[in-house]
C-alpha cells in the first residue's frame, strides 16, 4: 500500500527539505569549507544525503522515485563508511507467495550451524554478534521454553544424552503483536507475510521487543561493528542493509534471498535437514506436505499470534 | 431442493449405498503416494513423486570407476564374507548390524552399479532408491521434502541433497559433534548459569510462602 497524493504534511516536508537545503548551501558557500555541518555518525557520508536521509519519508508512502532516490543514498552512504560497494534492493513480495517455514525438532542437533549462517548474511554487527536465532537446549519430555538453555556450551559435543534442541527465531506471525506495539508503524506484515522494519523510520523505543513473544527483536544498543569483510554487499531496503544505532532488527526470513526464490540462509546452513522453507499457498511445496502429513505444532499458540513458523517432528 | 431431499431419502432408506461410494474410493488407488511397498523396480517410487534433480555422486567418488580393479580382471569376484585387509580397509560396514555384505548392495557383476534386492542395477547417482527399499517412509519423505534438504532455492527447480550427502551408507548415524560457539552477552551485561542463582526459582518461593501461610492460620 503507498500513497502518492501529497498529505499537507509532506508539503511542509518537501518545502522544508528545499529551504533547508538552500540555507546549508549558502552558508557552505560563505564558510567556503568542504563539509559545514559534520555527521557524527557517518563521517564522509555528504551533508545533503544527511539532510535528504533526515527528512526521507516512511517506506510504504515513499514514491517510486523517492525510493529510489533513497536507494541511491544509502548505496553512497555504505560506500564511504565502508568503502564497499553495496546493492540496496527492494524486491517486491511476489504475487500469490506467503513464505512459512518449518522446522524438525526431531532432527535438530543443535549445532548452531543456522546461527551461523544467518550472522554471515544478515550484515549483524560483529563481536559480540547480534543473532536473530537463539537455540534452546531443552530438557527432553518439557516444553516449558522458559527452562530452555540458550547458552550450552560449545566444549561439549552435541546432542547431549536427554535434551532437545529448539532454535527460536522470528515466527512471522499472521497476527503479529510487535506491529501493534509500534508507535509509528516502522513495522509492519508486508503482502508475503514476512515481518519488516523500516530502519529508517524506527525510533528505537524497543515497545516492539516488549510485545514479542518468541524473543525475536534484537536491539542495536551500540554503533554497530561491522568490519568490511564481513559485509554482505547484497542487500534490500527491508533486509541485511547495514543497520546503524538505536534501530531494532530481527530476522527477515532473509528477504533479499527469498524474493529472489533462493532459500534463507538458515535453511542453506543447516547441515541436518531439520529446516523446511516454501510457499503456504502452492499446494505441492514442501512445507505444506510437512503440515498436511506431519504432527506439527506452534510456539505459545495460545497468544493467538498465528505464527507462520511450525515445529513438527517425525 | 427437491432433488436433494430425494437423494436424502434414499440414503435414509439405503445407506448401503452410502457404503459403496466410500468403499469404492477406497480401492481407487488415486494418484497420492503409495508408501511402504516394494516395487518391482526401484524407480517405480519416482514416477509418481514431483520431479526433482540431484547432484552427481560419481564425481566425488575416490576409487569410481570401481571397474578399474573389479571389472577388469585384477580382481576376482569374491561374494564371501570376510574382513577386507588389502583395500576398503577404512570401511567400517554398521550398517544393518552384521545383516549386510557388500553384495547386497554393490553389484557383484558389475561394481560401477548398486544393486536392489530385487537385482535391478540402480546407478551410484541414484541411491535413494536403493535405500527406500527398506527406509521407504523415508524415502516419501525425502520425495515430499519433509526429510533431506532441498538446495539453493523454494522455486524453481527442485534439487535436492542425496542420501550419502549427509549419511555414510556403511555407517549412516551421525555421530555427535562439536556446536557452534555460544551466544555472548550484550556488551556491559553477563549470564548468570541457572544454577549458580542457588536453584531459587520465583514459583517455589511462592509455593513455600503459600504454605507456610496458610500454615500460620491454622490454630
Amino acid at each position: 500500500m503507498k500513497f502518492f497524493r501529497q498529505s499537507p504534511d509532506q508539503k511542509r516536508r518537501a518545502a522544508l527539505k528545499t529551504l533547508g537545503l538552500g540555507a546549508a548551501v549558502g552558508a557552505g558557500a560563505l564558510a567556503s569549507s568542504a563539509n559545514p555541518l559534520p555527521s557524527i555518525e557517518v563521517p564522509s557520508a555528504s551533508f545533503e544525503d544527511n539532510w535528504h536521509e533526515f527528512f526521507q519519508q516512511h517506506y510504504q508512502r515513499m514514491s517510486p522515485e523517492e525510493i529510489t532516490e533513497a536507494l541511491a543514498r544509502l548505496e553512497r552512504k555504505y560506500k564511504a563508511k565502508y568503502d564497499v560497494d553495496v546493492h540496496v534492493g527492494n524486491a517486491p513480495p511476489l504475487e500469490g507467495v506467503v513464505f512459512g517455514y518449518a522446522l524438525n525438532v526431531s532432527k535438530c542437533q543443535g549445532y548452531r550451524e543456522c546461527v551461523k549462517g544467518c550472522t554471515t548474511e544478515n550484515n549483524q554487527t560483529k563481536d559480540p554478534d547480534l543473532e536473530y536465532i537463539r537455540v534452546l537446549e531443552m530438557e527432553k519430555g518439557s516444553m516449558n521454553l522458559e527452562h530452555g538453555d540458550p547458552y550450552y556450551g560449545e566444549e561439549e559435543p552435541v546432542p547431549k544424552p536427554g535434551k532437545f534442541y529448539l532454535p527460536i527465531q522470528c515466527h512471522h506471525c499472521e497476527n503479529p503483536p510487535c506491529v501493534k506495539a509500534c508507535p509509528v508503524k516502522a513495522t509492519w506484515k508486508e503482502p508475503d507475510g514476512i515481518v519488516v522494519v523500516d530502519y529508517n523510520w524506527c525510533i528505537g523505543c524497543r515497545m516492539c521487543a516488549n510485545a514479542c513473544p518468541y524473543w525475536a527483536r534484537k536491539f542495536n544498543w551500540h554503533e554497530p561493528k561491522l568490519p568490511v569483510e564481513a559485509i554482505n554487499p547484497q542487500t534490500h531496503y527491508l533486509g541485511n542493509r547495514p543497520r546503524f544505532r538505536g534501530v531494532m532488527e530481527k530476522c527477515t526470513f532473509c528477504i533479499q534471498r527469498t524474493r529472489e526464490g533462493k532459500m534463507p540462509a538458515c535453511q542453506e546452513a543447516c547441515p541436518t535437514g531439520a529446516r523446511v522453507f516454501g510457499n503456504l499457498l502452492d499446494p505441492h511445496s514442501e512445507i505444506r506436505f510437512v503440515l498436511e502429513n506431519k504432527n506439527v505444532f506452534r510456539l505459545k499458540e495460545e497468544l493467538n499470534t498465528e505464527p507462520k513458523f511450525w515445529y513438527y517432528s517425525d | 431442493m427437491k432433488g436433494r431431499l430425494f437423494l436424502l431419502m434414499l440414503l435414509m432408506l439405503f445407506p448401503s449405498l452410502l457404503w459403496a461410494l466410500e468403499s469404492s474410493e477406497i480401492r481407487n488407488d488415486g494418484d497420492g503416494v503409495v508408501a511402504a511397498k516394494q516395487y518391482d523396480d526401484p524407480k517405480e517410487a519416482v514416477a509418481r513423486v514431483p520431479a526433482f534433480v540431484t547432484d552427481l555422486r560419481t564425481d566425488k567418488l575416490v576409487y569410481y570407476p570401481c571397474e578399474n580393479c573389479h571389472t577388469k580382471g585384477l580382481i576376482a569376484p569374491n561374494e564371501k564374507v570376510r574382513e577386507l585387509t588389502d583395500m576398503h580397509a577404512e570401511i567400517q560396514l554398521q550398517h544393518g548390524g552384521g545383516r549386510f555384505w557388500c553384495t547386497t548392495c554393490h553389484d557383484l557383476t558389475d561394481r560401477n552399479y548398486l544393486v536392489s534386492l530385487k537385482k535391478q542395477r540402480i546407478s551410484l547417482n541414484d541411491p535413494y532408491l536403493l535405500c527406500g527399499q527398506c527406509h521407504s517412509a523415508r524415502q516419501k519423505d525425502y520425495f515430499m521434502g519433509a526429510h533431506g534438504r532441498r538446495k539453493a532455492n523454494w522455486k524453481g527447480e527442485k534439487r535436492l541433497t542425496n542420501c550419502t550427502e549427509c549419511h555414510n551408507p556403511h555407517a549412516p548415524k551421525t555421530p555427535p559433534r562439536i556446536p557452534r560457539t555460544k551466544p555472548v552477552a550484550r556488551m556491559g551485561l553477563s549470564i548468570v548459569p541457572t544454577e549458580e542463582l542457588g536453584g531459587e526459582k520465583v514459583w517455589e518461593k511462592y509455593e513455600e510462602a503459600k504454605t507456610s501461610h496458610s500454615e500460620s492460620k491454622k490454630p
